[in-house]
Parts: C-alpha cells; structure tokens; sequence
C-alpha cells in the first residue's frame, strides 16, 4: 500500500509534527487575541463549544478512519488506475474519476500515482480527471471530516453536486493546447 | 449520519474484508486505522481550538451578510476566493467550515468554498503538483478547473431545490 512508509515514524513524533505545532501556536494567537480583544468570558464560551465539539467528534472518528481503511482494502487505487492508461476518452475519464475518489490518503500517496500513470502513458484528460476526483470526491475525506463535522446530509449533497467535475475538467484540459501530446519528463 | 449508523457501516466493511481478504488483512486494517486515529486526534484538538477562536473574532453578521444562503451568486463568488486561499489540508477546512456555518454560511456558499479549496489548494500545488507533475500539469488542471466551484454551486442550488 502506498502509504506504508509514513506509518514506519513513531506514533508520537507523527502525531505531533508540524501541522501539529503550527496549529498549536495559531490557536495560542486565536486565544490570547480574543482575551484581550473580547475578554476572558468569551475564551470561555470557546473552549465550552470546542470541547463539545471534540467529544461529539471522538467517536465518529473512529467509525470514520475503520471505513477509509476498509475502503481502502477493499478498492486499492491501483486497481483502477491498472485500466486507467488504456482507455481512451470519456471511458478513461470515467475509471479516473473513480479512482481518485477511492484513493485515500494526502498528495504525498496520490501525486506519486498520478507521476506513475502519466509515465506509463496516460493522456492528460484522465489525469486531470483523476486529480480533480481525488480532491472533491475522495472517500477518505468525506468519511474522515465531511460526515462527523458537517453531517450526512451536507456530504451526501456535495458529493452529488461534485459527480460531474471530474469529466468537466478533464473535457476542458483537452481543449487546451499546454499539454496536448504524450508529456515531456520536466520537473521531475 | 449518526454515530451508531457509521459504526454499523465500519462492521459491515469490515466483516466484508475478512470474508473477502482473511483474517490477518482484516486485523491489520484495524491497527492502522486506530494508529491513524491517535495521530490524528491532537491534530483535530488544536485545530478546532483555532478555528473557535477565528469565530469569536468574526464579528457576529458578517458571515451571514456576505456568505449567507441570501448572499446570492455575489457569496458564491466570495466563497470561491475564500476557499481558494485556504493553506491547509482538511484539518484546518473542515473546522473552519463548521465555524462558518454556525455563523450563519449557506449551504451552497460552503460547497462553493470547499469545491475551489479542493482543487485550487495552492500550498499542495507548489509543495507536491509543480514539483513532481511541471507546473505545465498543474496549469493545464487549475485553468480547468476554474469553473468547477460555480458549477458546484449551480448543482447544490438544483439538489436542494430538487430534494430539499
């Protein structure tokens, strides 16, 4: 799997890197600012509302990363993205977008499979596709953060609204003339 | 979705791998995501903390006026420039949006927010697309993807209109 590597660190460095920090210090700042802007009632009333938050969180949370690995077992991106290269047109965007909604994981698991694919010949259409599905429509989000934040309803929702996007942008990149033929190696 | 209706959807997966994958996959699947819940855990603390904070300091109407559900398509496109600016991956978004909600954000003005924050995400542009795809890739896909945002708005205006 793609992202066995970043699993290999110790649990404790990984959970306290340096998103962890930088949003340990914007909260610091968040918090100083509304005291001294608004007064200490307000700090907490905050805290009142994250704390609930977080609670109500905690056990959606689990649920939610049990269902991105399964997903993740069950559909591995690869196995699209075996199809991906040879299928042409709309069929090949079709494929592309369903990979990229079950891939899961950050862009340092999904640029490198979209680096490969492009090596192995797929056009820029399929990989545009692939890219813009894994951002709006990508499974892992929408059960990790979409669903326990904002509800099933706003998920189901706004991944309906995102089913066509994929095609949409990869009938575009077609149009246009940057990348029209088999890409060049730059920037690798 | 309640809490009971996604812990019965994990067991229904999750039995679905062991028939399908054995035992073994089944239980390593469970190891890693119980890792990737405790790695994700202090993350999500803080930055909710950051994203209360940020819905103290927005003064109270300022989100409804701008981005409410009667913003209209003006919101629409506020939403868009907002989402598009966003240097963060979901961590920081999705707390965000539930700040902005609760301020009083429509529906399809969030939508509109996390669709162009999804594909436009500039700090995952330079940091990884330019880098490993040119950045002749990354404009060919972000020029194509300028117009996804409202079109994700024109869908969840029709769904809502539809199913709503």
């Amino acid at each position: 799997m793609v992202d066995e590597v970043e699993d290999k660190k110790p649990l404790w460095r990984d959970a306290f890197d340096t998103s962890f920090l930088i949003f340990a210090a914007l909260a610091l700042v968040g918090g100083v600012v509304c005291y001294s802007l608004l007064g200490v009632d307000a700090v907490k009333a905050s805290l009142r509302d994250d704390s609930e938050l977080v609670l109500f969180l905690i056990p959606k949370l689990g649920a939610a990363v049990l269902i991105a690995r399964f997903i993740q077992v069950l559909l591995p991106a690869d196995f699209f993205g075996r199809y991906m290269g040879e299928e042409q047109g709309l069929k090949g965007m079709a494929i592309a977008t369903a990979a990229g909604a079950v891939t899961p994981g950050g862009p340092m698991t999904s640029f490198p499979l979209v680096t490969m694919l492009r090596d192995t010949g797929t056009g820029v259409s399929a990989l545009v596709a692939y890219v813009t599905s894994w951002t709006t429509m990508g499974l892992q989000r929408v059960f990790m953060w979409e669903v326990p934040l904002m509800g099933a309803e706003f998920a189901a929702v706004r991944f309906l609204a995102s089913m066509p996007l994929p095609i949409i942008a990869g009938l575009v990149a077609r149009l246009l003339p940057a990348e029209a033929s088999r890409p060049t190696d730059e920037g690798k | 979705m309640g809490t009971l209706a996604l812990w019965g959807l994990a067991l229904v997966l999750g039995l679905l791998v062991w028939i399908k994958k054995g035992r073994s996959t089944a239980l390593n699947a469970l190891k890693k995501a119980g890792y990737r819940a405790l790695r994700t855990l202090p993350r999500i603390v803080v930055a909710v903390l950051t994203a209360g904070f940020a819905g103290q300091l927005i003064p109270g109407g300022m989100v409804a006026n701008h981005i409410g559900p009667d913003s209209g398509f003006t919101g629409v496109l506020i939403a868009m420039l907002v989402g598009g600016f966003i240097p963060g991956g979901p961590i920081l978004s999705f707390p965000l949006v539930v700040v902005l909600y609760e301020a009083g954000a429509g529906q399809v003005q969030l939508i509109t927010l996390l669709t162009a924050w999804s594909v436009f995400a500039m700090h995952r542009v330079v940091i990884y697309e330019i880098p490993m795809m040119g950045w002749r890739f990354s404009m060919v896909r972000l020029v194509s993807s300028l117009p996804l945002p409202l079109i994700a708005a024109g869908m969840t205006s029709l769904l809502l209109r539809v199913f709503g």
